[in-house]
């Protein structure tokens, strides 16, 4: 029974941290400007991060060491450095942005403007990272982030026409968008969907909570089910903003905007559970990005990590990501908007990810770490495709980004 | 002791190795500035065809701001948002309204593209109309009587209905060019 309660709050926690300020703000930019028009490409990501997460899973429960850690040992200090500089870079921005989406998302339960909000932001997720335990800060975050279904019950409250609603799904240009500008966010919804970040968070994370072989099925069990309901709700909030926002043409720019359709659904009670849901999103996001600066610096470098030991016997980990928090509440206080940042953010993960997936699929299938449980035949043969789409997405992200002038 | 004869402490193999790296960065670094800076707000001096598109695209963040307060402003009136959160949602309107009204001054038609000066200046008074009706909209919000509400949302909706005549003469004359 407690074995079962394990598995479904893992899986609840799964769905609840999938979505981040990157799959928010996309997911309401696409929907009020494409519909439901790009659904496909959230699909595509899902199975892509699905098969990456499990791989990263896998070799953590394995091996006993995060991913990184083996990246590093296996391929080398030059493969493993471009790596980290790939995937620190995209990190932090990402951060950057979870960062100013706390900030946003209590400016729009107080009224108090973003900016006096960021280093109160920051200061909490410090906090939360030098004292809460890694299990109780993955899972309130998690559970509170699950609130965020309220976007899902917004969909159905709104009764749209369900037909036309399906039809939408049909991947098509809209009449007053370019193709160049539809592609140009399907790489960005595809970015959103398989932050860098995610795959060693979870990695490390599984070091964290000491998982071993006889772990992978729940840790199977929490990427399959987990993550696919996540981007069920990024689907949600495209669709709210495609019944609501669409037909009066607003297109979203702000995170304030996505309250507006679940206000037409709810009423104040669901913008209430929404809001909180936003926060705990862009928060749990933050604390998993500042970890995984933490981390991917640490196992890189060899130095002592994880929250499992006390700060004094991890202190450069620690001090990685106090870096880390202080580089983003500067960033943020140079007025710079940080819904600008976000988008920008899913576009470079785009660029980064062949460089962070690759690794991972090599590491996985080296039986010196994985014994007999390297990775089969179909698993390989999901994982190959996948590196062939992520590097044409990496090579057309930022020509389109230019070309578009960032999908504006 | 001559300082000049002590051996480098640092190998020149070693140099480039910590160079190597170094300078990868600062070219990744100075490719994102560029394509960030690339990525900005066409604004300045324009051809005849890029102006009146650039006038088109101000047209359609302005009336995006001016939609955006006034659903936020009707929900507020039905009860359905928080005051607080509908200010915060109106007062991210009048940067995005103001910004679009930014641009378009800072836009320079070719004198000679009649059509791109005139629609400029058509767009341009039904973007102010739009910053004063948003401006407003924040107003009625801290007034806090349906009144006040119900005012500012008529004039969010007049505004609305000029840049929506607005867009569509520009795309009138857009036409007209075409066929010429």
């Amino acid at each position: 029974m407690n074995r079962l309660l394990g598995v479904a709050l893992g899986i609840l926690t799964a769905i609840g941290g999938f979505l981040d300020a990157g799959d928010l703000v996309t997911n309401a930019v696409v929907g009020s400007r494409f519909g439901l028009s790009l659904a496909w490409v959230v699909g595509l990501g899902i199975v892509g991060i699905c098969v990456f997460a499990h791989m990263s899973g896998k070799v953590a429960a394995v091996s006993g060491r995060a991913t990184f850690e083996v990246i590093r040992e296996r391929l080398g200090p030059r493969a493993a450095g471009l790596n980290l500089v790939a995937s620190l870079a995209v990190t932090v921005l990402t951060l950057i942005a979870e960062v100013g989406g706390i900030a946003l998302a209590l400016q729009l339960a107080s009224s108090v403007d973003h900016r006096l909000w960021v280093p109160v932001a920051a200061l909490a997720v410090w906090l939360v990272l030098w004292r809460v335990k890694f299990k109780v800060m993955e899972n309130v975050t998690g559970l509170l982030g699950l609130t965020l279904i309220g976007f899902a019950v917004a969909v159905f409250l709104l009764g749209p026409d369900w037909g036309e609603l399906a039809a939408g799904l049909a991947p098509s240009v809209p009449a007053n968008e370019s193709t160049t500008t539809y592609w140009y966010y399907a790489v960005a919804l595809f970015g959103a969907a398989m932050t860098p970040y995610e795959v060693f968070f979870f990695s490390s994370g599984g070091v964290e909570e000491k998982w071993t072989v006889r772990d992978l099925a729940t840790s199977r069990l929490n990427v399959l089910i987990g993550f696919p309901l996540g981007g069920f709700l990024s689907v949600a909030i495209a669709a709210c903003a495609a019944i609501v926002l669409l037909p009066r043409g607003i297109a979203v720019d702000s995170m304030a905007q996505l309250v507006l359709p679940v206000a037409q659904a709810g009423g104040m009670l669901l913008v209430a559970v929404v809001i909180v849901g936003i926060a705990a999103a862009t928060f749990g996001a933050a604390l998993e990005t500042a970890l995984s600066t933490g981390y991917t610096l640490a196992q890189y470098l060899g130095w002592s990590w994880g929250k499992f030991r006390r700060p004094a016997h991890a202190a450069r980990f620690h001090l990685s990501m106090i870096v880390a928090l202080v580089v983003a509440v500067a960033v943020l206080a140079t007025n710079v908007d940080p819904v600008a940042v976000t988008e920008y953010s899913v576009v470079f993960s785009a660029v980064a990810l062949p460089l962070t997936y690759l690794p991972i699929l090599v590491v996985a299938n080296d039986p010196e770490y994985m014994g007999e449980h390297t990775n089969g035949r179909a698993l390989n043969a999901v994982g190959s495709v996948y590196l062939v789409v992520l590097t044409v997405v990496a090579l057309a992200a930022v020509p389109l980004m230019i070309v578009t002038r960032a999908g504006s | 002791m001559n300082r000049a004869a002590a051996p480098p402490t640092v190998s020149r193999r070693n140099a480039s190795r910590v160079a190597a790296p170094t300078c990868a960065v600062l070219a990744g670094m100075i490719c994102a500035c560029a394509v960030l800076g690339g990525c900005g707000a066409q604004a300045g001096r324009a051809d005849g065809e890029r102006a009146v598109i650039a006038v088109g695209d101000h047209l359609d963040e302005a009336s995006s701001a001016v939609a955006t307060a006034q659903l936020a402003l009707e929900s507020v009136r039905d009860g359905l948002l928080p005051a607080v959160t509908a200010d915060a949602t109106v007062g991210r309107a009048v940067e995005s309204v103001t910004a679009a009204a930014h641009d378009l001054a800072a836009l320079v038609p070719p004198a000679a593209a009649r059509d791109a000066v005139q629609g400029r200046l058509t767009a341009w008074d039904a973007v102010a109309d739009g910053v004063a009706a948003v401006a407003q909209a924040r107003v009625a919000l801290g007034a806090d009587d349906d009144a006040s509400l119900s005012d500012a949302i008529a004039e969010l909706d007049d505004a609305g209905a000029a840049l929506d005549d607005a867009a569509s003469r520009l795309d009138a004359a857009s036409r007209l060019r075409e066929t010429r």
